[in-house]
C-alpha cells in the first residue's frame, strides 16, 4: 500500500499499477505535504489518512486485476488505414503522438529501417519501466519512422533504446517531478556518417539527424515505457525533447584532448551514444581573459549556481555535463589542462560556506528538521570533509567525490561561451552504449 | 489521396500471472513494514501513522523503515534487491510505502 501525495500522485500510482496489471492500493494524503507544518500533517494523518490506510491494507482484491496483454495487436497487424491527416488524428486520439505530425509507420517504412540492423525485429532490448513493455528492435523502428528519422539512423536509435532499457540509466524515474529530459551525446565515426552536427547552433532544430534522433527518444519514451503527462509522467513543468549533441572530435584531436567516449573506456574508432538526464541547463555564459584559471573560476561560479547542497547531503552521486566551445577548451589545453584536470578543478573549487550549505539543504523537506552537517558526517552519510570544524564559514564541497563531470567540446568554435547541464542522481545516470553496425553498413550507406 | 496502413506503436506487455498474497481482514496482530524514500519528512509521517493506527488497533506491530534502508537513496538497487528477503526475515505481513510525491 502506498501513501501518495494528493490526487495527482494517486493517479500516477494507479496508472503505473494498471500498466503492470495490478490494482495498487493507495491512501491519499490531502494537499501538498511540503507546504504543511507538522501540526497540520499530524492532523491530516489522524483525520483523513489513517482510515484510508487501514481500509486499503485490508480490502479484498478487486476483480480488475486482469492480464494486460489481452487484446493488444501483433507487431504486423494493421491497426488503422487512412490519409496522412487521418492517421495523425488517430494517433493523437490514442495518445501515441507527441503532438507534432508523425510519419505514418507503415510496414514498408519499417522494413527500410530494419535493413540497417542485423538484429531480429523480435529481439527484446529490455523490459521498460513503468509500462513493463518489451522494448524491441521492431518498436524502435516504428518510433524511428514516426519521429522522422532516416532509416540509416537505426543503429543509433537501437543504442539509445539499449541505454533506456539499462536499469543503471534509471529510466523508471523518468516521470519524476523535475521533468528532466535526456541529453544524447554521440561520438565516433557515426557522427560524420549520419551528418550529426557538432558546430555552431548544433542543437537548434534544423539539422535532421540532431533533431529527429532527439525526437525519437521522447516518442519512444512515450510509447514504449509509456510516460504520459497526467498519469505516469509527473513532470511539474516538462521540457521539449532535446536535439542530440555530437562532440567536435577534430577539435579534441587538435588540442590533444580525449573525446568523451574514450574517457569512458571506448576505443577512439568506436561509435558511441552516451545519455544523461538534464534537469536544467545553465546560461550559455561567457568567460574571458588569457589565463585558464580566470575561465575556470567563472565556470566554478556557475557550478555553484547550478548545484544545490541537498543533492550531496542526500548522497546523490551525479554525472553533470560541461560543454565547452573549441576556443575555450583549447585555451585550457594550452595551459596544460586535460579534461580530467578540468573536472578535478571543478570538484575541488566548487565549495560553499558550511553555513549556506546547511541552510540551503533544509529549505525543502529533504531532511528531518534539526539535521546538521555534523550529524550527517557522524552517521556516515557524508564524508568527513563536510565537517572538519565547527566554523560556520568553513568551505564545504558541493559535490560528492564520486560525482563525474562529462566534458564535451561542441558549439561555435570561435565563441567564448560554456554551458552546464545539471543531471538528476539515479534518474538518467550517464550511461553509454556502443553503436552496432550491420555487416553491410558501407554497402547500405552507398545505396542510401 | 494516399492511404496509409499503419501498425501499433506501443510496446507489448508480457502477460502478468503472478498471484497476489491474500489480504488480512483486519490489522489485529498484523506486522506492518514501513518503506521510506526519506522524502517529505517521512520519519515524522510514519511516527504519526503508527500512533494513529495503534489508537485504532492496539495489537498492530511495526517494522521501521530503518530496517530496510532508503528506497530512493545511494543504495536503492541493493535495498530493492534485498527487500523480499528482509520482509520475510522481519515477519512482515503488509507494507506501507511512502511517499509518492
Amino acid at each position: 500500500m502506498t501513501i501518495a501525495i494528493d490526487q495527482g500522485f494517486t493517479r500516477s500510482v494507479k496508472a503505473i499499477g494498471r500498466q503492470a496489471g495490478l490494482d495498487l492500493r493507495v491512501a491519499t494524503y490531502p494537499g501538498v505535504i511540503s507546504t504543511h507544518e507538522r501540526a497540520t500533517i499530524a492532523r491530516n494523518i489522524e483525520d483523513i489518512l489513517v482510515d484510508q490506510i487501514v481500509k486499503q491494507l485490508t480490502a479484498e482484491g478487486s476483480p480488475d486485476e486482469t492480464p494486460v496483454a489481452a487484446g493488444e495487436p501483433g507487431d504486423r497487424d494493421i491497426v488503422f488505414t487512412g490519409t496522412f491527416e487521418e492517421v495523425n488524428e488517430y494517433f493523437l486520439r490514442n495518445l501515441w503522438s507527441d503532438g507534432l505530425p508523425v510519419v505514418p509507420p507503415t510496414l514498408e517504412k519499417i522494413e527500410e529501417f530494419l535493413k540497417f540492423t542485423d538484429r531480429s525485429p523480435d529481439e527484446v532490448l529490455g523490459i521498460m519501466h513503468p509500462s513493463l513493455a518489451a522494448g524491441t528492435v521492431w518498436n524502435v523502428a516504428v518510433n524511428g519512422v514516426m519521429a522522422g528519422c532516416r532509416p540509416e539512423y537505426m543503429p543509433v536509435l537501437l543504442a539509445i533504446a539499449e541505454v533506456m532499457a539499462d536499469p543503471e540509466y534509471g529510466l523508471k524515474h523518468g516521470g519524476s517531478t523535475p521533468g528532466w529530459e535526456a541529453l544524447i551525446i554521440v561520438n565516433g565515426p557515426i557522427r560524420a556518417q549520419l551528418g550529426i552536427d557538432d558546430g555552431q547552433g548544433a542543437q537548434r532544430p534544423g539539422n535532421q539527424a540532431n533533431t529527429s534522433i532527439g525526437r525519437f527518444y521522447r516518442l519512444f519514451a512515450r510509447n514504449v515505457p509509456r510516460f504520459l503527462p497526467g498519469s505516469t509522467d509527473m513532470a511539474t513543468f516538462g521540457q521539449m525533447f532535446r536535439a542530440v549533441l555530437a562532440e567536435n572530435e577534430r577539435a579534441c584531436d587538435e588540442m590533444g584532448w580525449r573525446p568523451l567516449h574514450v574517457t569512458r573506456g571506448f576505443k577512439p574508432d568506436e561509435s558511441v551514444v552516451t545519455i544523461t538526464s538534464v534537469r536544467t541547463t545553465s546560461d550559455p555564459f561567457t568567460t574571458a581573459g588569457e589565463t585558464a584559471e580566470r575561465h575556470l573560476d567563472y565556470i566554478v561560479d556557475w557550478v555553484k549556481r547550478m548545484i544545490e547542497p541537498y543533492q550531496s547531503s542526500r548522497g546523490y552521486v551525479e554525472t553533470h555535463v560541461l560543454q565547452l566551445t573549441p576556443v575555450i577548451a583549447s585555451l585550457l589545453a594550452r595551459a596544460g589542462y586535460s579534461k580530467e584536470d578540468v573536472a578535478a578543478y571543478l570538484m575541488k573549487n566548487a565549495v560553499v560556506p558550511a553555513r549556506y550549505y546547511e541552510w540551503s539543504m533544509m529549505q525543502a523537506d529533504h531532511h528531518t528538521p534539526g539535521t546538521t552537517l555534523a550529524g550527517l558526517v557522524e552517521k556516515g552519510e557524508l564524508p568527513r570533509e563536510w565537517h572538519l570544524s565547527d566554523d560556520p564559514e568553513r568551505p564545504v564541497p558541493l559535490l560528492l567525490p564520486q560525482s563525474q563531470w562529462l566534458i564535451v567540446i561542441a558549439g561555435d568554435p570561435l565563441r567564448n561561451r560554456s554551458c552546464i547541464y545539471r543531471q538528476n542522481f539515479k534518474q538518467g545516470y550517464a550511461t553509454s552504449r556502443s553503436v552496432r553496425l550491420p555487416a553491410k553498413w558501407e554497402e547500405l550507406r552507398r545505396q542510401g | 489521396m494516399s492511404k496509409y496502413e499503419v501498425v501499433f506503436p506501443l510496446g507489448r506487455r508480457e502477460r502478468q500471472t503472478r498471484e497476489r498474497a491474500p489480504r488480512p481482514r483486519t490489522l489485529d496482530g498484523v506486522t506492518i513494514g514501513e518503506l521510506s524514500n526519506h522524502k517529505f519528512d517521512s520519519e515524522f509521517v510514519f511516527e504519526s501513522v503508527e500512533k494513529a493506527i495503534l489508537k485504532r488497533i492496539p495489537t498492530a506491530k511495526f517494522v521501521s523503515s530503518e530496517r530496510f534502508g532508503n528506497t530512493y537513496g545511494p543504495s536503492e538497487s541493493e535495498v530493492i534487491r534485498d527487500l523480499p528477503e528482509n520482509l520475510r526475515r522481519h515477519g512482515v505481513d503488509v507494507v506501507i510505502s511512502g511517499m509518492a510525491g
